[in-house]
């Protein structure tokens, strides 16, 4: 029913996902629906930001910067956010297909740098 | 949710015509009549509207069934009233009384299975006329065969 990105970050879990609100502070803040695969650089950067807004407001925007820097598939992320922000208005306007039973997690991810790294 | 740096929605929009933005402004006040709260609207599950959609269907339909039901009663009613509306009706005609239980209470569900006991005997009544009338053919058919032995 609706499509979520759970991941962990330095030990600390994120959940990711969006509301009506939320992608109305995206739209205002410049996102574009129909333009999201078109213009790459802004869009999905913005999108991912934004869906901190609900569950993680307080979220330091160079943490973001490096949580999106650390996932592993950058496309496999893009179809997930498109997915999220339709459901936000396909829910006003279809009915819910017949396979659909639950929400949907993407994946949990640990995206923490490697201590080596670190060093 | 100021703190996260972003311009919200009620400040000056970036994009001049905000598509999504103004579906949901659009839709707002059409799911609050359904039900949905303006906070669940916007920042509850998006997809809560599905269910309250079908509710606002399935009261709908049941509205405009209570709608027929009163529609039933008014007509019965005006049937039952009838004879005495006629302009030359008979003096001494009455109307027949109100239907004395709503349809569907549970006397009347009652009074199926009462009805139903009710033709269960009357069959059974039924039996016992035809035994009574096979005993007695066949015991006016002995009567005549051995009237006409003793003849001969």
């Amino acid at each position: 029913m609706n499509t979520k990105i759970e991941l962990t970050y330095q030990g600390v879990p994120y959940t990711l996902e969006y509301t009506r609100e939320t992608v109305a502070i995206l739209e205002a803040n410049g996102f574009k629906i129909d333009e999201f695969l078109e213009k790459p650089m802004i869009n999905i950067e913005l999108a991912f930001q934004t869906s901190f807004v609900k569950n993680h407001p307080k979220v330091q925007m160079n943490v973001i910067k490096d949580i999106f820097a650390h996932c592993p598939d950058k496309q496999g992320l893009v179809v997930t956010l498109k997915k999220m922000i339709d459901e936000t208005y396909d829910s006003l306007l279809a009915e819910p297909e017949e396979s659909d039973s639950g929400n949907v997690s993407w994946k949990t991810v640990d995206l923490s740098p490697s201590v080596k790294n670190q060093k | 949710m100021e703190d996260c740096g972003f311009i919200t929605k009620r400040e000056k929009s970036k994009v001049e015509s905000s598509s999504l933005t103004k579906l949901f402004e659009e839709q707002c006040p059409i799911y609050m009549s359904y039900g949905m709260t303006y906070d669940e609207f916007w920042n509850g599950n998006p997809s809560r509207a599905i269910f309250y959609r079908r509710a606002a269907i399935i009261q709908a339909k049941r509205k405009d069934e209570e709608c027929w039901i009163q529609g039933v009663y008014v007509y019965d009613a005006l049937c039952r009233v009838s004879p005495i509306l006629h302009a030359f009706s008979k003096s001494g005609t009455k109307p027949l009384p109100y239907v004395e239980r709503p349809y569907l209470s549970n006397a009347r569900l009652d009074d199926a299975e009462e009805r139903e006991a009710l033709k269960q005997k009357q069959m059974e009544n039924e039996m016992l006329v035809a035994k009574l009338r096979f005993s007695q053919w066949a015991r006016a058919t002995a009567k005549k065969f051995n009237k006409e032995k003793e003849v001969k």
